[in-house]
């Protein structure tokens, strides 16, 4: 949650308001009567809100929590090392105000259609690729591409193969699908993995660059809880390749075999090969369009053009990627400088409101992905869950729209926002 | 939440009359007696296994668990305001498989730019104080600093140490010329004189004893350091005295614990004097993102103090270990995504500085 949630769940004037409307309901004759048994446990008059109570993003994510085993959750919630950039996204958009320099028009002239890398959307928001959807719900990655299908968007397969593809596009029909990569260092094995992949209905290819050597420590949910997981928890290389690469050190220290510079620091080198280089033969293979997930830099947005990315997504990885890293939202006006619009700029890592993308889109970004609020919908409630939070998105980035006078995405221009990046 | 606060909204919502008394009295959790507490106080946490610390601040809690905050005093706290103010500007696709951390300081190879910093008395924190630490550096392939105002003798430092050492003076002190006539005897490679703490460590003006430094580099062959540097205009004093390094450091004596980093005073001192000699830095360096903007701004090295205490307080030798390999871990890995494979490719492309505080918004 960001600071200005925090601040409104914590507020005096809203404590003090609800104990003035819990003494309000106390006198009325209803409240006596279910005061009558006063030893009820307290999980009985608690319930979890319905699906047709949530309203905004926030809303899902208690109930998500609810319904996961903290390590689960924690997977979820986590960012890199100390979080300082997953904080940083959410803070960015509290640095973007949208002044809107036209009247306001009606909803129902708001029309945010366009084109995107070969597909037709209503709405410029995409469902990125995020792992482990099995362990949100028992339909998994096919309950959220169901859910992205009845709101109209397109979903994104993280580690897609021949066989889930398969699965996830017989069984939701009129979907579009998307495949996400991560760099296989072997390229033949990368070719058959692809060919598999593309012969199972997947249209565009999205790789993944930013994930070399991510780490990331206990969160405060695991701290607080008193859990004390028997290892450091580790991205990229994962746990055991962190410690398989300080064993080798060890062991080259006293005179074992030679190992790689990176293995001599104890860092994996499972993930330190990635190069442009692998992008040109993943270009030969994706019969489709090629996006790069993963971008922060303009001079690395020129470099995908260079090596034939159709669009690129500038992300952080929600925060998962490197920390003390900057969040997307202030690099993105020079990114899309860079690209100068010679491809798409996506863009991902922190948003939670319908005026959040309104922000990115101002700021240049042709379309934007969902990563933690999708997860939220869909451990909360399943594929309708899923849904409904695309849904509102929608609706909030509509309402914007309307307030600020947009009518269409053209109109949503760095002319609507004031930034104070600093 | 605790129970009185439940009780306290009943009582509010009932309000006091007979019913709700009535209904109150009903509900009180019945008790042994007056004065037995509801519940027992949670027994102190048992101290963590190394292996399962994952950053350096965890080995302070460990620290403080193992030695009492009271003892860890002089030694705790942090800053992150000025690191917070700088981002990394990392670039993809780069292959860091080799990654090579080592630099060549005052003639020695070292493994990585951290090097354990001098702080006094360590006996204060484990009872084979300076040769554990020693001990710990010695292992995680890093140089160290030795005190003037170290609890263990020179000697017994020596022997534990396989890494270079160097030989840390307050400036101004008499004592100086004794300690670095050991120099040899204790095979030093370097002589730190620390500006502006006095003659004891304690806190002094900012009115640097030039002579007490022209003095250092007179008693000795070693390349001699000047620690203490906060301006450029210091640093080519110090040069232009003799002097084959400076530490960009703000520390005077006493705790630390209120002070800010240093990060931004790096780029000008390096700006003056880093074409002609090494600038390492000290102060809260805590991630190897924070030791990386160092380098990236113009530090050749740092020096780690209060994390090192942290390690031999709560796990003597192997802390001390510890503590700095996780350092040179981080700093590899962050080097790795950043896409630098080395030192040298290591500018200040890579760090965009930001203002003090992001502009204040109105929340309504």
């Amino acid at each position: 949650m960001a600071d200005i949630e925090k601040a409104w769940a914590l507020s005096p004037s809203r404590r003090k308001a609800l104990t003035s409307l819990a003494g309000f309901v106390a006198s009325s004759p209803i409240a006596a009567v279910a005061q009558q048994d006063p030893t009820k446990p307290l999980s009985a008059v608690r319930r979890v809100p319905g699906l047709a109570e949530m309203r905004t993003s926030f809303d899902f994510q208690p109930v998500f929590e609810g319904n996961l085993l903290p390590s689960v959750y924690e997977y979820t919630a986590h960012g890199d090392g100390s979080e300082f950039t997953l904080r940083r996204n959410r803070q960015a958009f509290d640095w973007v105000d949208i002044v809107p320099t036209r009247a306001p028009i009606p909803e129902s002239q708001v029309d945010l259609s366009s084109e995107l890398l070969g597909v037709k959307m209503k709405f410029p928001m995409i469902v990125g690729p995020s792992s482990g959807q099995n362990q949100l719900h028992p339909e998994g990655e096919v309950g959220m591409f169901k859910g992205a299908t009845a709101a109209g968007m397109v979903d994104v397969l993280a580690g897609a193969t021949a066989s889930t593809a398969k699965t996830a596009v017989a069984a939701v029909p009129g979907g579009t699908l998307w495949a996400q990569h991560y760099p296989i260092e072997n390229l033949t094995t990368m070719q058959t993995a692809l060919s598999g992949v593309q012969d199972s209905g997947v249209t565009n290819i999205v790789v993944t660059v930013d994930q070399q050597a991510s780490v990331y420590e206990r969160t405060l949910l695991i701290r607080n809880l008193g859990g004390r997981p028997t290892r450091a928890a580790a991205g990229g290389g994962g746990n055991a390749a962190a410690e398989a690469a300080a064993a080798a050190a060890a062991k080259a220290a006293a005179g074992g075999p030679a190992v790689p510079g990176s293995v001599r620091y104890r860092v994996s080198d499972r993930r330190l090969w990635y190069s442009w280089a692998y992008i040109d033969a993943l270009r030969k293979v994706a019969r489709s369009k090629l996006i790069v997930k993963g971008i922060l830099d303009p001079e690395d947005a020129k470099l995908a053009i260079e090596h034939g990315a159709d669009a690129i997504l500038v992300s952080n990885h929600g925060g998962r990627s490197m920390d003390y890293g900057p969040s997307t939202l202030e690099v993105l006006p020079e990114i899309v400088a860079a690209v100068n619009g010679r491809i798409p700029v996506l863009f991902d890592s922190g948003i939670r409101r319908g005026a959040d993308i309104f922000k990115a889109l101002a700021l240049g970004a042709n379309g934007i992905s969902l990563g933690r609020a999708a997860r939220w919908g869909l451990g909360a409630y399943g594929p309708l869950g899923a849904q409904r939070v695309f849904e509102i998105l929608k609706q909030e980035l509509v309402q914007t729209c309307a307030a600020a006078g947009c009518s269409k995405l053209s109109d949503i221009n760095k002319t609507m926002v004031k930034t104070h990046f600093a | 939440m605790p129970d009185n606060t439940n009780r306290t909204t009943r009582r509010a919502v009932l309000g006091t009359g007979a019913m709700g008394a009535g209904l109150l009295a009903a509900h009180q959790p019945a008790q042994a007696a007056v004065g037995v507490p509801l519940r027992e106080t949670l027994p102190p946490p048992a101290p963590a296994p190394r292996g399962e610390l994952v950053n350096v601040f965890e080995y302070e809690e460990q620290a403080k668990l193992a030695q009492g905050a009271a003892k860890m005093a002089p030694v705790t706290g942090s800053d992150r305001t000025i690191t917070d103010r700088i981002t990394l500007r990392p670039r993809m696709n780069i292959p860091t498989r080799d990654l090579d951390l080592t630099t060549t300081l005052f003639g020695d190879a070292h493994f990585t730019p951290i090097i354990v910093g001098p702080m006094a008395d360590q006996k204060r924190f484990h009872p084979e104080g300076e040769v554990a630490t020693a001990r710990g550096a010695s292992a995680a392939k890093a140089a160290m600093v030795v005190s003037s105002q170290s609890s263990m003798p020179l000697s017994a430092i020596t022997q534990a140490t396989t890494q270079p050492l160097w030989l840390q003076v307050f400036a101004g002190n008499p004592r100086n010329k004794d300690v670095l006539a050991q120099a040899s005897s204790a095979k030093a490679k370097a002589a730190i004189v620390t500006i502006n703490a006095g003659a004891s460590g304690a806190a002094a003006s900012d009115h640097i004893d030039w002579a007490g430094v022209d003095a250092v580099v007179k008693a000795t062959t070693l390349p001699v350091i000047v620690k203490g540097i906060t301006h450029p205009a210091d640093a080519k004093e110090a040069v232009a005295r003799g002097a084959k390094g400076v530490v960009v450091s703000n520390w005077r004596g006493g705790s630390a614990a209120a002070l800010k980093g240093t990060l931004l005073m790096i780029a000008p001192v390096a700006q003056a004097v880093g074409g002609q000699v090494p600038v390492l830095a000290d102060g809260s360096f805590r991630y190897g993102a924070d030791i990386l903007k160092a380098l990236a701004l113009g530090a050749k090295g740092v020096l780690i103090g209060r994390p090192v205490m942290w390690g031999l307080g709560a796990y003597g030798a192997d802390g001390v270990q510890g503590v700095v390999e996780m350092l040179q871990t981080d700093l590899a890995r962050i080097m790795a995504m950043c896409g630098r494979v080395n030192l040298a490719a290591v500018n200040d492309s890579l760090v965009r500085i930001h203002a003090a505080l992001p502009p204040a918004k109105n929340h309504g």
